[in-house]
């Protein structure tokens, strides 16, 4: 079995693990385009190499960030999502819809 | 389940009455219950319950009660001596920072003690629970069969065991699974 | 009866050398008016009816391994069109019909065989989506009705109703479902495109794409450039590569998909038989073979390795439905590299590039559109860029618009 090291957990069976997308920044949805949002949810990054991904730990609902070879399936590296969101993300909300 | 009585109606003493190998208890009318949030172990400290200082651990707060961290803001509290209560309803919760966790009735508990139960588990978990690997006191997140479970070392009246919790939903085929697993076990 | 095989009866000298092969490897030209870029199904199938309805016959396809190779190899060979909404269906349904036809007009055997494809459902909720599916396919010109247990008892004897503790509640009983060699599709079209002019370099493969002033001019091949009047990428899983050196990004995710076959044994299934709760499907070949595949990997990879885990489940639902499955022998197992688009629906059309016309996202659904996908690109390329009305839906701006084709639940269980 293919093994991934979680964060919280230690080295587990990747089958305790649960794919969650790429890591994206999202846009603010109340001033972005309609083509920016499409960007957002529908297109990821498609070379092969080296993603940033989602990844739960299902038994303990941990959430994480996998550094992963999108040809090669090597795991480079594993960290908490702190590592990169610190700060809670509040969105303006309008006033009319755009 | 053919053998339901036998299983829900355990032995007192946990394992010596199944020849030492393998016995499976149902605790899971126990009672347990937890707290979440940012404020959790300091809420802990304040009900004069010790709460492990990293996550997948499992101490013994007080004379009969047992903490397990699950993560830096998740702990549950298990009495296996007493009987289920409506706690943590009666406590306080108006702090900032802490959520009661109904862990009482979303999971069963199942006990399971005797000297081959490490080698049992291995027939169905990923996570080596050989002492040397896995000592009293150390908590693993993970898998049973592919059903997600938390599995716990510690003692119950002295005795060496393994809790196991499981979601409501597949403990029944999970613990169909166990009684499997322990067949070979058995004289 | 293909003609074609009474000739090989009373012939004594078959294979005839004339009509046996592809015409040997040739030097690329420098220009061509079109070139295609993937030498799989759909990629000869466009540059058959190119050539056949259209008379365009200066094409070059490109493959850079060997003819259907890639995806149209590793496919698991359904061809049905009882999908879920009236784009799709009536999509789908054109390609059955020239499915149906296909060894004829080829004058060569592509083993078709018309034995109805069957679906179960497990929930009341896909009972109801049966019942959407079965009334959009008849509405459409197709055989698609709602079937109960003890029909489906009497179609499939050997079929476990109650797999994994899942009764089956219904079955959407599709007439139409078949199934082809997939191989002899790509030769037939590969022959019959070649007869007509149409260039095959097989190990030709396009490392970029030239193009100029938002238009392309051709692509550098690791044989020399090749100037290009049009070019049709058809590359399944590597689709969103290719379009990235075109300068232009693709909604697609890439998959592998594993499958795997049994040795050989009489036949007793006839239809094609998928759980929707299991995903997992079962088919026997002409052959004899058990093929059984099922949902895509959990994770996106571009690689077309297998895993353990993804088999022993997809085995444990195989048996869960056919028990005695679990004496058999595996033959082989495999994995293709699928290019998922999210709402289940090819990719079809044009692109930022003026003359660089598309053909992606077929995931998990190639195989069965190979004709109608295949005709309705030649009507595109040789109307110079009207995208006929059929593929209209399926055009990559759907993305930005909003204006998704949803096939999941069509799809899912039962490519």
């Amino acid at each position: 079995m293919k093994i991934m090291n979680c964060p919280l957990n230690g080295p587990r069976n990747i089958s305790e693990f649960v794919y969650g997308g790429q890591v994206k920044t999202m846009p603010d949805h109340t001033l972005s385009s309609d083509s920016a949002w499409a960007e957002y949810v529908f297109y990821e990054k498609t070379e092969i190499g080296l993603v940033l991904e989602w990844w739960l730990h299902s038994p303990s609902s941990y959430w994480f960030i996998a550094e992963r070879h999108n040809g090669s399936d090597e795991i480079t590296r594993t960290f908490a999502p702190e590592a990169i969101f610190c700060d809670r993300v509040d969105f303006k909300t309008s006033e009319v819809p755009v | 389940m053919s053998d339901d009585a036998g299983l829900r109606t355990p032995p007192t003493r946990l394992s010596s009455d199944y020849d030492g190998a393998i016995s499976i208890q149902d605790k899971t009318h126990k009672r347990r219950s937890g707290v979440r949030g940012i404020g959790a172990s300091s809420w802990l400290k304040q009900q004069n319950l010790a709460a492990p200082d990293t996550p997948n651990r499992i101490i013994l707060a007080d004379n009969k009660t047992w903490v397990m961290s699950l993560s830096n803001r998740e702990y549950w509290v298990l009495e296996p001596h007493e009987d289920a209560d409506t706690f943590p309803m009666g406590r306080d919760f108006s702090e900032d920072g802490v959520y009661p966790l109904f862990c009482q009735s979303s999971h069963r508990w199942f006990v399971i003690a005797g000297e081959a139960k490490a080698q049992m588990m291995a027939k169905l978990c990923g996570v080596d629970l050989r002492s040397e690997n896995f000592e009293s006191g150390a908590v693993a997140q993970t898998q049973l069969a592919l059903v997600n479970c938390i599995i716990a070392r510690h003692t119950i009246d002295d005795e060496d065991v393994f809790s196991v919790f499981i979601d409501q939903s597949l403990a029944e085929y999970t613990l169909e699974v166990l009684l499997d697993a322990r067949q070979e076990f058995l004289s | 009866m293909p003609l074609g095989l009474l000739k090989y009866g009373i012939n004594s000298d078959y294979p005839f050398d004339k009509e046996a092969d592809l015409p040997p490897p040739a030097d690329l030209k420098a220009q061509y008016d079109v070139v295609i870029i993937g030498g799989g199904g759909h990629g000869v199938a466009t540059a058959y009816y190119l050539a056949k309805y259209h008379g365009i016959t200066n094409v070059a396809v490109l493959e850079k391994g060997y003819l259907g190779g890639g995806n149209t190899a590793r496919n698991t060979a359904v061809i049905r069109s009882n999908y879920l909404t009236p784009e799709g269906v009536k999509f789908y349904s054109a390609s059955v019909k020239l499915f149906e036809n296909l060894s004829n007009e080829f004058d060569f055997n592509i083993m078709y065989s018309q034995r109805g494809q069957l679906t179960l459902a497990h929930t009341d909720a896909t009972v109801r989506s049966f019942r959407q599916r079965a009334e959009v396919n008849k509405h459409y010109g197709g055989r698609t009705e709602l079937i109960s247990p003890s029909d489906i008892a009497k179609l499939v004897p050997t079929l476990n109703l109650n797999p994994a503790n899942l009764p089956v509640l219904a079955g959407l009983w599709h007439r139409d479902g078949a199934t082809a060699r997939h191989d002899a599709v790509a030769w037939g079209y590969a022959r019959g495109a070649t007869q007509r002019g149409v260039e095959l370099h097989q190990l030709t493969e396009v490392t970029d794409v030239l193009t100029h002033g938002g238009r392309v001019t051709g692509v550098q091949t690791n044989r020399g450039v090749v100037n290009a009047g049009v070019v049709v990428q058809a590359v399944a899983g590597h689709s969103a590569l290719l379009a990235q050196k075109a300068g232009f990004k693709l909604p697609l995710v890439a998959y592998p998909l594993q499958a795997m076959v049994t040795l050989p044994v009489k036949p007793f299934l006839t239809p094609l038989v998928s759980s929707s709760a299991l995903h997992c499907y079962v088919q026997q070949t002409s052959r004899g073979e058990i093929v059984f595949g099922g949902g895509s990997d959990p994770y996106p990879l571009y690689n077309s390795r297998s895993s353990l885990p993804l088999k022993e489940s997809l085995i444990a639902s195989a048996v869960e439905m056919f028990p005695f499955l679990s004496e058999m022998r595996l033959l082989r197992q495999w994995a293709g590299i699928t290019d998922m688009t999210s709402d289940y629906s090819p990719i079809m059309g044009l692109t930022p590039l003026e003359n660089y016309y598309i053909d992606a996202g077929w995931g998990t659904w190639g195989f069965k559109a190979t004709p109608i996908c295949g005709k309705t690109m030649a009507e595109l390329v040789a109307s110079g860029g009207k995208v006929p009305e059929l593929i209209q839906p399926f055009e990559l701006d759907r993305f930005s618009r909003f204006k998704q084709v949803n096939e999941m639940g069509a799809t899912a269980a039962s490519h």
